[in-house]
């Protein structure tokens, strides 16, 4: 049986253990440590949101999130960063699960509506957020600034 | 003369307008719902939900920048996620969206963010060409999607 809940501090151990094996699912890098997640996110002032889903109390996933602004709604919505099922738990309807828990938080709060990212190579997902009846931003790509090019471009602003 | 300065409670007036000018060049104007009480809300109340800030001319309204904090699970850092940056038609070509932009490097190298992230519209050309000549990594294998409206109510299991 499927459950969801909020992540505690107790859980930032599995939950480093569980972005470390989606980073590798994602074929991208990843450095984050246990302080980092109870710094930020279980401390005075969270910068996120984590929920834990479990199937008959076995850990199966985690998703993470954050609120966005939309400037043109002019309300506060859901960026989902992060969504994850483990292999073996992959095909109970788990994902599909925490997209309803998230949409029912939109509604709740009062938010413009949920947002997130997916990898182009990614099908399935690309699939199943489209059955959710999600819109894809098709027209819009995704820039980011970090390191050398970074400094560059604020030493234009500072003189350094 | 160009200055930069961080937007206050009483730009919301002017942020609210150059916010529908932006929808408008954006081609998204018949979705821009956004009022000047929205923007007090949630700009300038007890828990802001973005920061602005406002570019002006010889004096004049030219522009402005807004962002939010997000946060990354596989850096475990927060980023400045830069949502809006708009020049005005009429006073472009005066190294305004550079100085802009710039600004936001310099608040994200200063305050410590790890990146800045954002989205462009895929036919923004002078954009896109802008952002590459700054050294943005552009994120070719990411799309963007969103829940919003009807399917988002779908989803959460309410009626429409």
């Amino acid at each position: 049986m499927l459950f969801i809940r909020q992540a505690e501090a107790r859980d930032a151990s599995l939950l480093v253990t569980m972005t470390h094996e989606f980073a590798e699912f994602e074929r991208l890098p990843v450095k984050v440590s246990e302080q980092d997640l109870l710094r930020d996110g279980f401390g005075p002032s969270p910068k996120f949101q984590m929920l834990i889903t479990e199937w008959n109390g076995d850990p199966a996933g985690y998703a993470m999130y954050f609120n966005f602004y939309s400037s043109f709604e002019g309300r506060a919505g859901i960026y989902l960063e992060d969504v994850y099922v483990r292999r073996q738990h992959r095909g109970k309807g788990i994902g599909k699960a925490v997209m309803v828990h998230l949409a029912q938080i939109a509604l709740k709060e009062n938010y413009c509506g949920v947002r997130w990212q997916v990898l182009d190579w990614n099908t399935p997902a690309i699939e199943f957020y489209r059955k959710l009846g999600a819109e894809s931003l098709d027209d819009r790509r995704v820039f980011s600034l970090h390191g050398d090019a970074m400094l560059r471009v604020a030493g234009g602003a500072t003189g350094r | 003369m160009l200055t930069i300065r961080a937007a206050g409670q009483a730009d919301a007036p002017l942020l609210t307008t150059l916010i529908h000018e932006l929808a408008e060049f954006e081609r998204l104007a018949h979705e821009t719902i956004v009022t000047e009480e929205d923007i007090l809300r949630d700009g300038f109340g007890p828990h802001p939900r973005f920061r602005a800030l406002i570019a002006e001319w010889d004096g004049q309204p030219a522009g402005y920048a807004l962002y939010f904090d997000f946060y990354s699970t596989f850096q475990g850092r927060v980023g400045l996620f830069l949502e809006d940056i708009f020049v005005r038609p009429q006073l472009r070509k005066h190294g305004i969206g550079k100085a802009l932009f710039a600004r936001v490097a310099a608040i994200t190298w200063e305050e410590g963010y790890f990146c800045m992230r954002w989205e462009v519209l895929d036919w923004n050309t002078p954009a896109i060409d802008f952002y590459r000549q700054l050294g943005a990594e552009f994120l070719d294998d990411w799309k963007s999607a969103m829940l919003i409206g009807e399917p988002l109510q779908a989803v959460a299991g309410v009626k429409a």
